[in-house]
């Protein structure tokens, strides 16, 4: 059952959505008339709005929920205040994936999409392999692997660094792990969006399971649940719904972590519609940092940083007054 | 027991659905595969019969299908070689916005300071979009790396054409290319046919000249160079030298060590024109004292305030005539190629070049 104090914040959430998304559609580089649009549904106002403009603000609206809410369940399955999509590599290998195929030469953004999809799903495969090769299927067994296939993955973006033409490549793949939504198209965001939308809807569903795994093993045990099998696949969905963003995105720093905790300010509890009220913060953090980002033609992850230190700073005092309790 | 087993199920579901995900994102099909045909052979005609009167249909650089309405009277050119090409087509009233900081190419300043308050729409990295479609323009021009944003701005209408000069050759085929485009197709076979004709003169001149062997050093440091799979080594091939670092592997600048430069023993060494050093560091570098080229002082820098004479830009021909007179001082003196470069500037981009400005 949702609080008064939650319903309250989910409302305001969502009008501050709305809000950041209608000023999304109002701002760029090209002079949009709304007018014209409906006057001349073919003509390049139209088709500006339609490829760009307003692709761009849905794909900034699901990939920060998709992140918000990962950036929830990862904090909420391991207990950790600092847990991100970072946490399971899936951000490093992400952009292995999108470094190689810049490097490799393997072409445009539909590569260096598919590439990060892949090498993003592959770190995921490389923690549940460590986790099971370790016989140690516990939360802090898939932190430490984590951290391992991170620092692989970068450790390998460290080497194609090095290799990639230093006027081309390594400019587009410094401009990649910024992250930035100004590539984003109509024919770009359907499948990461709706993939992202699925995963998010079956985390939702899951989100009792989710919490149950927040309690401990033995805890979530003696509740019904099996530990191992629903760490993994709550894991696996919310990495598979990163992976989707990012490869679209790329890397945005801060988005998964701080939104969690904005919502858990608004909200005051982990259980209930918390995961949705994570997306909806996400989504805002996301769509605010487009504004500037489009206007001054800079990556997503200055703005992202940015928002993210006052957010950390509030949690430093909060925590060091003993106001949450999140581990 | 009814609760876990609940649980069970829910979880086969899930873990279902997952691997569904999976395979469905590995088996769909690509997003923004855009407009784009396969690639197509250089070796094609880039462009073919016109369908209507006037219009043309072009194969760009990446194997692209581009129609143009007519010759282009409105260009983006979000490269600065093809900005290049277009002003020395003698189509720099076209250009209604162009790559960023155009205020740091000493060319704009000398043959279209214009061009330096046209707005900016992009870089190597990223392309405005948005910005590009407001100029309207008849035709976009874009470097190969942002091949994608072409494809974006089919979409919206608006013809991109990608160009990727990275030989002499596919220099040439810009040019030829852009000349199309831009209905300029005299002014790109002269610009071409200059060049046919230098390269027959430097040919001539330097043919049964010794050739001396020659470092191509890196604008970020002497420490790196030209292997043999760089445009550069065409530079020195073509101005009768041999590529001191013809043996090296890779086509980028490949770093290497006072050992590595000391074995080579280069003859001459080129500092190109944008370097961040100078020919007098090299020559005070102890660790270098017993290359040939420091001995003799024989290290040249390209002239700095003009334009990057090392690359497969339009006037990088003057590169090759520059280092021909270098290599050969006797068989070309310098008077005689500052004498050319000025001609070329005032033939092909319409100033008179300053010609203080062109050293060694």
């Amino acid at each position: 059952m949702n609080s008064t104090r939650t319903r309250a914040a989910l409302a305001g959430c969502l009008v501050a959505v709305a809000a950041l998304a209608a000023a999304g559609l109002l701002t760029g580089s090209f002079p949009l008339s709304f007018s014209e649009i409906l006057q001349d549904p073919g003509g390049l106002s139209a088709r500006v709005f339609w490829q760009l403009r307003l692709p761009r603000t849905l794909m900034g609206l699901a990939g920060g929920w998709a992140l918000g809410m990962a950036g929830g369940v990862y904090q909420t399955v391991f207990a950790n205040p600092l847990a991100s999509p970072d946490l399971t590599g899936v951000s490093s290998g992400a952009s292995l994936g999108a470094a190689a195929a810049i490097v490799l030469g393997a072409g445009g953004r539909l590569s260096v999409t598919l590439f990060s999809f892949a090498f993003g799903m592959a770190a995921l495969a490389a923690v549940l392999g460590l986790v099971s090769a370790a016989r140690l299927a516990r939360t802090g067994s898939y932190l430490l692997a984590g951290v391992i296939v991170s620092s692989l993955a970068e450790a390998g973006l460290m080497v194609l660094k090095t290799l990639a033409d230093p006027e081309g490549q390594l400019g587009a793949i410094e401009s990649w792990t910024m992250g930035s939504l100004s590539a984003v198209t109509a024919q770009k965001i359907a499948l990461p969006a709706l993939l992202a939308a699925g995963c998010a809807l079956l985390l939702w569903l899951a989100r009792k399971p989710i919490l149950m795994l927040s309690l401990g093993e033995s805890t979530a045990r003696s509740l019904g649940l099996d530990p191992a099998l629903w760490r993994a696949l709550v894991l696996s969905l919310t990495t598979l719904m990163v992976a989707a963003v990012v490869s679209v995105c790329g890397a945005v720093a801060f988005a998964g972590l701080i939104a969690p905790h904005i919502a858990f300010f608004l909200g005051g509890r982990r259980g209930g519609s918390y995961l949705a009220l994570c997306g909806l913060c996400g989504a805002a953090v996301l769509l605010a940092a487009d504004l500037p980002a489009r206007l001054l033609n800079l990556p997503l992850s200055i703005f992202t940083v940015a928002a993210a230190v006052p957010v950390l700073l509030v949690l430093l005092v909060r925590q060091g007054r003993g106001g949450e309790d999140d581990a | 027991m009814k609760k876990k087993l609940s649980l069970r199920l829910t979880a086969l579901a899930l873990a279902l659905t997952l691997a569904l995900g999976c395979a469905g994102c590995g088996a769909a099909p690509a997003p923004g595969s855009g407009s784009a045909p396969a690639s197509v052979p250089a070796s094609q005609p880039a462009s073919e019969p016109a369908g209507e009167a006037g219009s043309l249909t072009l194969t760009d650089q990446a194997g692209r299908t581009v129609e143009l309405a007519a010759p282009a009277e409105t260009v983006v050119s979000g490269y600065y070689i093809s900005t290049y090409a277009v002003l020395a087509l003698g189509k720099g009233d076209a250009v209604v916005g162009l790559e960023k900081k155009a205020d740091t190419r000493s060319l704009y300043q000398m043959a279209a300071p214009e061009l330096i308050e046209k707005p900016g729409v992009g870089t190597m990295k990223e392309m405005d979009v948005e910005a590009v479609a407001a100029l309207e323009p008849d035709l976009v021009i874009l470097p190969a790396a942002l091949t994608d944003y072409a494809d974006t701005l089919a979409e919206l209408g608006i013809p991109a054409l990608v160009v990727a000069p990275e030989s002499h050759e596919a220099l040439v085929e810009m040019i030829e290319l852009l000349g199309k485009a831009l209905g300029a197709e005299d002014a790109a076979a002269a610009l071409t046919g200059y060049y046919d004709e230098q390269l027959e003169r430097m040919a001539a001149l330097t043919e049964g000249a010794e050739k001396p062997t020659v470092y191509m050093a890196s604008n970020s440091s002497y420490l790196s160079c030209a292997p043999a799979a760089m445009y550069q080594n065409y530079l020195v091939e073509t101005a009768g030298g041999v590529n001191a670092a013809a043996s090296l592997e890779g086509d980028y600048w490949t770093e290497v060590s006072y050992e590595d430069i000391l074995a080579m023993a280069p003859e001459v060494i080129v500092v190109p024109s944008g370097a961040e050093y100078t020919a007098a560091d090299v020559l005070a570098d102890a660790q270098l004292a017993g290359v040939p080229a420091v001995e003799n002082g024989k290290v040249y820098q390209m002239p700095a305030g003009l334009e990057e004479w090392d690359s497969p830009i339009p006037s990088g021909i003057l590169g090759c005539l520059w280092l021909t007179s270098v290599l050969h001082p006797e068989q070309y003196p310098f008077e005689e190629f500052v004498a050319d470069a000025a001609d070329f500037y005032q033939t092909f981009y319409g100033f008179a070049v300053d010609e203080s400005l062109i050293t060694k």
